[in-house]
């Protein structure tokens, strides 16, 4: 350990950087004015020095949090760089193209002063609602201009004083103007209790402390992140992947991808992705930078708690007008699916140097429905949103995991269908994990949920979804794929029934019902080598069905007593052995 | 007057506390607790008193058999009844998972997958029954369960918190036709919505019952023999305390109430001392638990959680974090110093107990500092080996930083202390509060020992160190009242709501206050009913508790509880809005008042406490300004009166205070020590 700051100094005020974040999280959460905020934690937030070092993070949406970093310098620069900050001054911005998100992801960000210097910024990134998008979540918008109005770089706050002026202008072009309003408003105090709390640090330990103490957290932070990639062996790992489609037409969606990795220094060049897409799957340069650095944290300090220092040994390579580099006005309001499919496909083209921890495939990406429904009796519309839980790939160590959401938005939680159904006309039927859904293996892959809703108003719908045709999630080692793609059912079991993966805009009217149906996650390992007492559980639970037992690991169970029958179950492993 | 006594069953020891009602002595013991069989734990602890449990006025009792039950996943074994299509919520819960991974292990459900069965039927949001209970599937799903050796049943069923119907109807079923099974019902759980966590806590409740209800019995039947003729009293999470014969109804009330008591001795502590606003910080040897009494109340929160699992019911809010006295010293994979949430426990404990512990711990630390007495700890009962714990540290902190032994073990401390004061500042300033505005009970074996460095670094100006700290939530105990909380959840704008109807609201939930009062058996003019409502901001979730007057309520009483709602919001996050209000929960708390421990009072002494001094000794604390000569005084041997200066330390049998220099002790009255900072 350097000499600059005392290790005891440099603990508590690494804990007061992450006691300053939580602070952001609990008042935007006991504030903020939509169920996708309060209930889902659809935003990202954390503390910046004057540098953009990110020192700390909250709980939230770990792709946000990457890329504020990009936010925060482009929207001090929009608004002529940081010697037009005063105290007192809270900015907002949505420009997906410096925020690295989408409209509806709004920022709002305090520059923090002490003695009148500015010594870091506090920052978060919401779905604030809606800033009167083509339609609720444009899945086919072909430029910007159609994802909604755009507020770049501004000052919501000036010197303490609210400017009433954005707030109209939010609320004039939204579809959910309360909501809205009020949730960057609810924004702006989370900001200002995190500045609060850093203030108090820097009065007791003095300025310049706080700056050793950051230098030592992002040297802690690049060190025990370089000792990981060093683990990693020396080598040029590509893979490459095509996606559904671009949610317009049928212009190919493909993902190439180049791990380098030399010593302790990782580059991830995406040369070779597709041109510009036609739809708004486009990445903007920040976003992509945050993929990488979101899928290189997973691979390597999973455990410790993120800094920008993590990111030092990373560079990223993204030629400009491709697909991972666009410039404005190329659409971007969905770039999250292609980011997060790079984010997995680094995973994936490390996974063969990385056996002991690389999980197989997972079954999908995020399986989303959205809509706007109205009460059929006050008119007043709501915003419903729900996103299944995918089955995650299995380990060489352990089953995948069952019904969670996506990595990217690990920080999320599902909405109660009590909330729901108090909040909006909505009815919930079910959700549950569905038995046989996750790919066989030694290690059997984590099983999809299902869930099932029906519409008690009218309104609009947007489904998205990528991985429904193109590619089911892969085993490993043997292990075998799961049985099943990506889907969201409107209409099911009507003569409208539609099996998608994206629409935008679809009328539904009171009755009609969605059905959010995931995938599951692959094996890992070969089925027949899965401990039939393992597999004699998971029948009992109900996860593998008897005729999956029997099928897929060869194991031979009494329907009546869930007694495996050893003898029946060696020679029929040996027999599905001999087929192969 | 008759004694009065509380026990509070820990993880290591069991204290108890005897109130002479009539002199108003206090007397305190500590025994081990017998985890196999606690009530022997507890009937060696009334003995050791002395207690004549015959002539006994009232026994309290907090016990942590139910958390235990909980966190040891020893409870009956346990079946769910769930709405057609919603058993593996429990399993899911909520889909979330820790960000960063590439892989995760989710703990295993409370119940497996096997012992989830779903019955037809589905009430909506409005009450509206979309599909009717089909008594066959329940008759199907009870005898699937009790066939696989199920001995309690949780029952959830959305919407259940409002529409409760076929829940009680499933009650009935059960208890007319499957005897040999305990159940518990959601709704009797908690009336708040979100199904996952009510599910939850309804098995938790489904899975202690039984054993609770056991031990509750076993107690009984032991006070019986013993001629026992006054009421026993359990504590609650919610401050309260509630009769033995209610427990089996009520039993996941019972966790996390030993805590609470303390908070609410905290609460009684402050009235007597006219401090209004305090920091409860109760140290012990796992954890560190840290709670706001404010205007001489503490805070109610709605949701709360025992490692993974949420608990949806009222708990007195308290934070706590993994940093006690057995908590472990390590580096991170960057190097760095962290200290807890890992903790040697009581088994092996710190290395200086000499059981074999190997992980330096923050006792190791304080003893190598000085700041700890290797031949005092617990008055001396057992010694300690300051020579291992050096070692320890020397090899797993101090040689890898490249720092002397002392000062790693300075550090340790330092770290534990910083972190507690993370705590208290996330929740006074983190929550809109100035610490400057409180003063800081210190209690638990720990407490005294840290509040110096806490209130320095929070700005504090006094610690409170009442009598026999260790014991101190035992104390709490008998300051508790009998109380049952009521609600009614029913989202409506403020604006809507006519003074009339509210009146109505309030004077029914009233009258089941009265009726649960009187079956414990309370006297009318011991009863009280404390209203409040929760409220919003239109779109908002998460509410704000606004106290509502008594008797007759007018228009004035909605604008001024919109009036006071705008002030706290602004209070508590900086901005208020204009827009529309939602009232979202109605609740009345009733209370029983019991009789309550008078004002102790200590023999006056005058201002020289040298009688007290026992010597010197050198010790290092960072936060004190380094190392020093320290005073070592005896506080058995403090009278009223008595000051002495920093640095100093108070030594009795199992609780050390650090008194840093320029600090001042004086002890009040009542025997607290009140240490002032300049």
């Amino acid at each position: 350990m350097s000499g600059r700051i005392d290790p005891i100094t440099f603990a508590v005020i690494r804990n007061g950087f992450v006691a300053a974040a939580h602070d952001m999280y609990t008042v935007f959460r006991r504030t903020a004015m939509l169920p996708l905020l309060y209930e889902f934690n659809d935003f990202g937030m954390s503390l910046f020095d004057h540098r953009l070092n990110m020192l700390s993070d909250a709980p939230g949406l770990p792709v946000f949090i990457g890329s504020l970093d990009i936010c925060v310098r482009d929207s001090v620069e929009s608004l002529g760089g940081p010697e037009m900050l005063h105290p007192g001054d809270i900015i907002f911005n949505n420009h997906p193209y410096q925020t690295a998100g989408q409209t509806a992801d709004a920022a709002v960000i305090e520059p923090i002063f002490y003695d009148d210097a500015l010594i870091g910024y506090s920052a978060l990134r919401g779905h604030m609602g809606d800033f009167g998008a083509i339609n609720l979540y444009p899945t086919n918008s072909t430029d910007l201009f159609q994802e909604g109005t755009l507020f770049s770089g501004l000052k919501l706050y000036d010197e303490g004083e609210l400017n009433e002026s954005i707030i109209t202008i939010v609320k004039t072009n939204s579809r959910l103007p309360t909501e809205t309003a009020g949730s960057i408003l609810a924004g702006a105090g989370a900001v200002r209790a995190c500045s609060r709390k850093v203030l108090s640090i820097v009065e007791k330990y003095g300025v310049g402390t706080y700056y050793a103490a950051i230098d030592e957290l992002l040297d802690q932070g690049e060190k025990a992140t370089r000792d990981a990639i060093a683990a990693i062996p020396d080598g040029v790992y590509t893979r490459s992947e095509q996606m559904d489609d671009n949610g317009v037409d049928d212009q190919p969606v493909h993902i190439q991808c180049q791990v380098t990795i030399k010593g302790s220094d990782v580059e991830i060049d995406v040369s070779g992705s597709s041109e510009e897409l036609h739809g708004p799957f486009n990445v903007p340069w920040g976003y992509t930078l945050t993929a990488c650095r979101f899928a290189l944290k997973r691979l390597t300090t999973p455990d410790l708690p993120p800094n920008s220092g993590n990111y030092r040994p990373v560079s990223v390579v993204a030629p400009e007008g491709e697909m991972f580099n666009p410039t404005p006005p190329a659409p971007v309001f969905c770039s999250i699916w292609a980011a997060l499919r790079l984010g997995d496909v680094i995973v994936q083209a490390l996974a063969p140097v990385l056996p002991d921890r690389a999980p197989a495939e997972s079954g999908g990406d995020l399986t989303m429905c959205v809509a706007y429904v109205a009460d059929p009796d006050t008119g007043h519309v709501s915003f419903f949103i729900d996103l299944a839980g995918l089955g995650y790939g299995a380990t060489s160590y352990a089953d995948g995991l069952s019904g969670a959401i996506h990595p990217v938005q690990a920080g999320s939680e599902s909405m109660p269908a009590e909330l729901l159904e108090a909040r909006m006309p909505t009815l919930k039927k079910r959700f549950e994990l569905v038995q046989d859904s996750g790919g066989p293996g030694r290690n059997r892959g984590g099983l999809a949920t299902v869930s099932e809703f029906e519409f008690l108003g009218d309104g609009t719908t947007t489904v998205i979804c990528e991985k429904t045709s193109k590619a089911a999630a892969r085993g490993l080692e043997g292990g075998r794929p799961a049985p099943y793609t990506n889907a969201v059912w409107l209409f099911k079991d009507t003569d409208r029934e539609l099996r998608l993966g994206k629409t935008a805009g679809t009328e539904i009217f009171r009755g009609d019902t969605v059905t959010v149906h995931p995938a599951g996650g692959g094996g890992y390992g070969d089925p027949l080598e899965r401990d039939p007492e393992r597999v004699r559980a998971d029948v009992d639970a109900e996860y593998v069905s008897l005729a999956s037992a029997r099928d897929d690991y060869g194991v031979v169970i009494d329907a009546e007593t869930l007694v495996v029958d050893e003898a029946a179950t060696v020679a029929l492993r040996e027999e599905l052995r001999s087929k192969r | 007057m008759p004694e009065i006594f509380a026990v509070d069953v820990g993880g290591t020891f069991t204290d108890i506390v005897v109130l002479d009602q009539g002199s108003g002595d206090v007397a305190y013991a500590k025994s081990p607790t017998t985890p196999a069989e606690p009530s022997e734990g507890v009937f060696k602890a009334i003995d050791k008193a002395g207690v004549d449990v015959s002539a006994a006025g009232g026994f309290f009792h907090g016990t942590t058999l139910g958390i235990n039950t909980v966190l040891e996943r020893k409870g009956a074994r346990t079946g769910l009844i769930t709405t057609q299509g919603f058993r593996d919520e429990l399993e899911i819960a909520r889909l979330a998972w820790p960000m960063y991974r590439l892989h995760w292990e989710r703990p295993a459900p409370l119940v497996p997958r096997q012992l989830r069965t779903e019955v037809a039927e589905r009430i909506y949001a409005d009450g509206t029954v979309l599909t009717p209970l089909d008594e066959g599937s329940v008759r199907t799903a009870v005898e699937k369960l009790i066939a696989r050796d199920v001995e309690s049943i949780a029952v959830c069923f959305l919407h259940a918190y409002q529409f409760p119907e076929h829940e009680q109807r499933v009650g009935e079923i059960i208890t007319a036709e499957y005897p040999e099974v305990d159940f518990t019902l959601s709704h009797l759980v908690t009336q708040e919505y979100r199904e996952y966590e009510r599910t939850a806590t309804t098995v938790v409740d489904a899975m202690v019952k039984p054993r609770l209800a056991r031990y509750v019995d076993m107690l009984q039947s032991q006070l019986v023999k013993r001629d026992f003729r006054a009421g026993l009293l359990v504590t609650r999470c919610d401050g309260g305390v509630m009769s033995a014969a209610e427990v089996p109804q009520r039993s996941v009330r019972t966790l996390i109430s030993g805590p609470a008591s303390g908070i609410m001795g905290a609460a009684a502590l402050g009235r007597w001392l006219e401090e209004d606003n305090l920091l409860a910080t109760d140290m012990g040897g796992t954890s560190f638990d840290a709670a706001l009494v404010i205007d001489r109340e503490p805070i109610l929160q709605s949701l709360s959680h025992i490692e993974n699992t949420p608990l949806l019911m009222p708990v007195i809010e308290l934070a706590t974090i993994g940093a006690g006295g057995g908590s472990i010293a390590w580096l991170d994979a960057g190097g760095g110093l962290d200290v807890g949430p890992q903790s040697a426990g009581a088994d092996p404990g710190p290395i200086c107990y000499g059981k074999n512990g190997t992980e330096p711990t923050f006792t190791d630390a304080a003893l190598v500092s000085g700041v700890l007495d290797e031949d005092y700890f617990l008055g001396g009962e057992m010694k300690l080996d300051s020579e291992a714990a050096a070692r320890g540290i020397e090899r797993v902190i101090a040689q890898p930083l490249g720092l002397e032994v002392e000062e790693a073990a300075a550090g340790i401390v330092t770290l534990v202390e910083a972190k507690m004061a993370a705590t208290l500042e996330d929740i006074t300033i983190g929550k809109g509060h100035d610490p400057r505005d409180f003063a800081v009970l210190a209690y638990g074996g720990g407490g005294p020992l840290v509040a110096s460095a806490l209130s320095a670094r929070l700005e504090i100006p006094r610690v409170i160190v009442p009598r026999s700290p260790a014991t101190f939530s035992a104390w709490g105990m008998l300051t508790l009242d009998v109380v049952h909380d009521f609600s009614r959840t029913s989202v409506t704008s403020l604006a809507d709501v006519n003074p009339s109807e509210l009146t109505a609201i309030f004077a029914e939930l009233e009258q089941e206050a009265a009726t649960t009062l009187e079956r414990e058996g309370v006297e009318p003019d011991r009863r009280q009913a404390i209203r409040s409502i929760d409220l919003r901001y239109e779109g908002q979730e998460h509410t704000l508790r606004i106290p509502i007057s008594s008797g007759e309520l007018d228009a004035t009483t909605v604008k001024q509880a919109r009036t006071n709602f705008d002030r706290q919001h602004h209070a508590s996050y900086g901005y208020d809005v204009d827009g529309p209000v939602e009232v979202v929960t109605y609740r009345v708390r009733a209370v029983g008042t019991l009789d309550k421990p008078s004002r102790p009072s200590l023999e006056r002494g005058s201002e020289d406490s040298s009688a007290a001094v026992r010597g010197t000794r050198r010790a290092r604390h960072t936060e004190s300004g380094g190392e020093f000569e320290w005073t070592i005084y005896e506080r058995d041997r403090l009278l009223a009166g008595n000051v002495l200066k920093g640095p100093a330390i108070v030594e009795e049998p199992s609780t050390t205070t650090l008194v840093a220099p320029g600090q001042r002790l004086e002890v009040d009255e009542l025997g607290n020590m009140v240490v002032t900072r300049p």
